[in-house]
């Protein structure tokens, strides 16, 4: 099915077309997320409420054809609550796993800076095992196994944010931002978005979906490219403003984003744009400043990019 | 992508290219040699630089070995036929020239083509053989240029180059060569004579000097410009009318024609010499001419030749043929006289005149000499006779018949230089007088422009000695006839109306001057390069500390420099090729270079899709180059993975940035 870039990409517009329907005027944060999905990774969305952060989600799990399942994150939230529970079947005289949210293919976990850490790291963990172990018991996830997470940024009390080590886990975080005026007033004009999400066709079956994700490895990786990741990592780890740098973890994942890029824009290379289209997204909340820079959070990747030369 | 041109593939248009390059070289590097040799081996290397170019266009099969074999034998014989030999400059060049042709009719491959261009090197450097003047330097370095640029397009795996890129490739080339060049040129060892042995017999055939003189055959002296010597005094430049510098003394007389003997003479040390009176030291800068005398003013005590000797007639000669330019300093004393015990002997063979040969001058001397005082007052009253009489100088003086001398004093009066010497002998010898003629030069030019005095062959000049109270006394009769001759040149001393146009012009002042100019430039070439030799050679190494250089110390000296300066060219060229590791990023640069000259600056972060776009916004009419460049340098760059980048897609790249031309803002 998808055997070239050219291919590729015509899937992938269609997707975006079809999310952008219900998602408007966030071309950018569409294809972001997408790339997301298409690098293997997991995607952190973080922002105010109400700016169609769950929107977003369920209209890339419809097209994209995945089975979905939402997880509102709240203080009291168990492991239990997310993985499942076993519970004891008195007809067969013994434990039967009952599967929790976690187990679909695409799930959205809300506001997931609310639970109390021990419901994170259960979270946290299946992203990185795609497996759950419950009883001595291993479960496998269903596959393709995306994890959306959203997080409020506005209220902190009461709230266990992300140490930068999970957040690590995250492939790309991206915020969604107010839409511009027209565009809302278009919203406001026109139907339900909820109503509409269920007209939503699916693009691909569930199932294609890994074949799209095998199709970046047909984007080439040049020399040249690398020397640009590495110099952008180099100056992350040298720079003083930085207190924590790029782990050859993040380069990967940098890597691999660009390359999701790169093939929904139909370039047969990673070019240095499509790097620096994801650098902010996959680099920004693994870098943490140094309080005494006068760097603005949230600035600091497009101080990056801005500093380091393309070789 | 696929608006990309094609890949170029050497094809057939780049072979004709090549044959074309290879023909330009070998036509250019033959025609010093084409104008000497004889016209058939001229006509087959055109023949067959024709037939070879149109095998190529027409895209026929090389002639097979059935041709080529008989053809090369047949050649050989024509060569060994027309010049009797096949060795020597003449027929060497000839059967090489011969043989280059007959080479051109089988290249099929680079190699071959390679081969060709190497004998064409050999040609050039044969070129030297015939020529060294300065003019043919440029000559010269231009052949080494087209050559080397020939081979660039020759070795070429893919298409030839674009003119502009072989230029800077030929002359990163040349230049690198450069150094080595001069560190051989000035340590390679110097052998004392050319090792090929100029067997031309060319000099005789140009006015100048000869060993020996008979006035009355010549009814026309052709008067050449050609430089016979450069002198550089130390100090004053002596009046015009001390300036005589010897040259071959004619001690024999048949009656009809003076002939030079000096070779059998017995030699002078300097100490056997009285000297006294002013000196004059100069360096002289002779031009080959085939023969054993060398020129000084007289008469030398010092000279730095170091093969040279001083014969009994105080004449200058070398043991070797002046085969070559060579320079040597001296120093010349006005007086000198010889003290050796058996001087008499030798004069008395200055006194023989043969009998029965121009009577009437024996006659008229013995009545002339009975009515004289003295010897020097019958010298006198000869001269005074040249003088009030009707003799003429003059250069087409009729031919003279048996008793040549009889006829010249006594019937034509019309004569050069050498009538007059020979005459003035005779008249002296027939009264018992010792006498000689002396040939050599009289006077030169000064160019003003760097103090060189130049003597050229038109200055040749004759005049007497005679023997007076034991010492040499120079009598130049031709002074006496026309003075202007001694004091002025010979220009001045022509009457004749058809020297008007060659007066004319050496007056022509800007004529003149250039004429100078040349000469300063030719001598100063001619002094430091051309006459570069072992001694000057020696000085150098000498002044680099070597107490006494050898040999040995040449060898090692010039293998030091050469590896010094091969390990200095080698870092140099990994350096350079470290700096510019990737060529394709500075194809780039220049493009993003132009771009920013007409005021689109890429920033250092900013993408090359992005920088196009930004590019074409504001410069419309250049987008489609832009795009096309940007597009080719984006797939060589970031999606031509696991290989170098391609050199022909490479080469079209650079052709495009070449050719970009943005339009400024």
């Amino acid at each position: 099915m998808v055997t070239d870039i050219a291919s590729a990409k015509a899937v992938t517009d269609k997707l975006a077309n079809e999310v952008g329907q219900i998602i408007l005027g966030k071309e950018q944060e569409i294809q972001l997320a997408l790339a997301c999905i298409l690098a293997g990774g997991h995607l952190l969305i973080e922002d105010v409420p109400g700016v169609g952060k769950t929107l977003m989600a369920r209209s890339l799990a419809r097209s994209l054809g995945l089975s979905f399942s939402r997880i509102q994150f709240t203080s009291d939230l168990m492991p239990a609550d997310v993985i499942g529970v076993s519970i004891y079947q008195q007809n067969d005289n013994r434990f039967v796993f009952h599967k929790g949210p976690l187990f679909a293919q695409m799930v959205l976990a809300d506001e997931v800076n609310r639970a109390a850490p021990k419901s994170q790291s259960a979270l946290l963990e299946a992203m990185e095992e795609q497996q759950v172990t419950v009883d001595g018991e291993s479960w496998e996830l269903p596959q393709p196994f995306v994890v959306i997470a959203t997080q409020n940024p506005a209220h902190q009390i009461g709230t266990y944010p992300l140490p930068e080590s999970q957040l690590d886990r995250f492939l790309m975080q991206i915020g969604l931002g107010y839409p511009s005026e027209p565009l809302e007033r278009k919203l406001l004009r026109g139907d339900d978005r909820r109503g509409m999400l269920k007209t939503l066709r699916p693009q691909i079956s569930g199932d294609e979906l890994p074949a799209l994700q095998h199709a970046i490895k047909l984007v080439e990786v040049s020399e040249a490219l690398l020397d640009y990741v590495q110099a952008l990592t180099r100056y992350t780890r040298e720079h003083p403003d930085f207190e924590l740098g790029l782990s050859p973890r993040a380069s990967i994942d940098l890597i691999n984003a660009a390359r999701a890029w790169a093939l929904i824009q139909g370039h047969a290379g990673v070019q240095p744009e499509d790097l620096q289209s994801v650098f902010a997204a996959v680099a920004d909340h693994r870098l943490r400043l140094n309080s005494a820079s006068g760097a603005m959070p949230g600035q600091a990747a497009m101080q990056v990019l801005a500093e380091v030369a393309i070789p | 992508m696929d608006k990309l041109p094609p890949l170029h593939e050497p094809d057939a248009q780049d072979k004709r290219t090549r044959i074309l390059w290879l023909l330009t070289v070998v036509l250019f590097v033959s025609l010093p040699h084409l104008l000497h040799v004889n016209i058939w081996i001229t006509l087959l290397l055109l023949g067959v630089g024709a037939w070879r170019y149109a095998l190529e266009y027409r895209n026929w099969g090389m002639p097979s070995a059935w041709i080529k074999v008989p053809l090369v034998f047949a050649a050989l014989a024509a060569v060994g036929f027309t010049y009797r030999s096949i060795t020597g400059v003449e027929a060497g060049t000839a059967l090489l020239l011969v043989m280059l042709a007959l080479k051109i009719l089988e290249t099929k491959t680079g190699r071959d083509l390679t081969v060709v261009s190497a004998i064409c090197w050999f040609l050039m450097f044969a070129a030297f053989l015939r020529e060294q003047q300065l003019w043919a330097i440029p000559y010269i370095l231009f052949g080494v240029s087209l050559s080397v640029a020939a081979l660039i397009q020759i070795s070429r795996v893919g298409a030839v180059l674009p003119s502009r890129q072989v230029i800077t490739k030929t002359a990163g080339l040349i230049i690198q060569a450069l150094p080595i060049m001069l560190v051989l040129f000035f340590l390679f060892p110097r052998i004392p004579a050319p090792f090929w042995a100029m067997s031309t017999g060319g000099y005789s055939a140009q006015t100048g000097l000869s060993d020996q003189m008979s006035p009355g055959d010549i009814s026309s002296l052709s008067l050449s410009d050609s430089v016979a010597f450069r002198v550089r005094f130390n100090g004053a430049i002596p009046p015009a009318s001390e300036r005589y510098w010897r040259g071959p003394v004619m001690t024999y007389f048949n009656g009809r024609e003076w002939s030079w003997a000096d070779r059998g003479e017995p030699i002078v040390s300097v100490e056997d010499l009285l000297v006294g009176g002013t000196y004059y030291e100069y360096e002289l800068m002779l031009e080959p001419h085939g023969r054993e005398w060398l020129l000084a003013l007289e008469t030398p005590v010092q000279w730095s030749q170091g093969k040279a000797y001083l014969s009994a007639n105080l004449q200058l000669i070398s043991q070797t043929p002046v085969q070559q330019r060579i320079a040597y300093t001296a120093r010349s004393y006005q007086l000198a006289r010889k003290q050796v015990p058996d001087v008499e002997r030798h004069i008395q063979a200055m006194r023989y005149l043969p009998t029965g040969r121009n009577p009437e001058t024996l006659a008229f001397a013995l009545k002339l000499r009975n009515e004289s005082s003295s010897d020097k007052d019958y010298l006198n009253r000869v001269l005074d006779m040249f003088r009030q009489q009707d003799f003429y100088y003059t250069l087409r003086p009729p031919r003279l018949g048996n008793n040549p001398v009889d006829e010249f004093l006594f019937t034509s009066r019309r004569g050069f230089c050498e009538h007059y010497a020979s005459a003035f002998a005779t008249l002296a010898r027939a009264a018992n007088i010792p006498a000689r003629v002396v040939t050599g030069y009289l006077g030169g030019e000064v160019n003003p422009i760097n103090n060189d005095l130049i003597v050229r062959q038109s200055d040749a000049h004759a005049w007497a000695e005679v023997w007076i109270d034991g010492n040499w006394l120079r009598a130049d009769p031709t002074a006496a006839v026309a003075p202007q001759r001694v004091e002025l040149g010979l220009d001045e001393a022509l009457s004749d109306r058809d020297f008007d146009f060659r007066r004319n012009m050496r007056n022509t002042q800007l004529f003149h001057q250039a004429i100078l100019s040349l000469d300063a430039v030719n001598a100063a070439w001619n002094r430091w390069v051309l006459a570069f030799g072992p001694e000057m050679q020696s000085d150098l190494l000498r002044n680099a500390g070597f107490d006494k250089p050898d040999m040995r110390d040449l060898v090692l000296l010039m293998a030091i420099s050469l590896s010094l300066l091969m390990a200095a060219l080698t870092y140099y060229l990994r350096f350079s090729i470290r700096s510019n590791k990737d060529p394709l990023l500075q194809i780039y640069e220049t493009f993003c270079k132009k771009l920013a000259a007409s005021g689109v600056t890429r920033h250092r972060s900013e993408g090359p899709a992005s920088f196009a776009a930004r590019a074409s916004r504001l410069r419309q009419t250049d987008r489609p180059q832009i795009e096309l460049i940007t597009q080719m340098y984006i797939r060589l760059r970031y999606e031509s993975v696991g290989s170098a980048a391609p050199t022909e897609e490479l080469r079209q790249l650079t052709e495009l940035v070449k050719a970009f031309e943005p339009t400024s803002g």
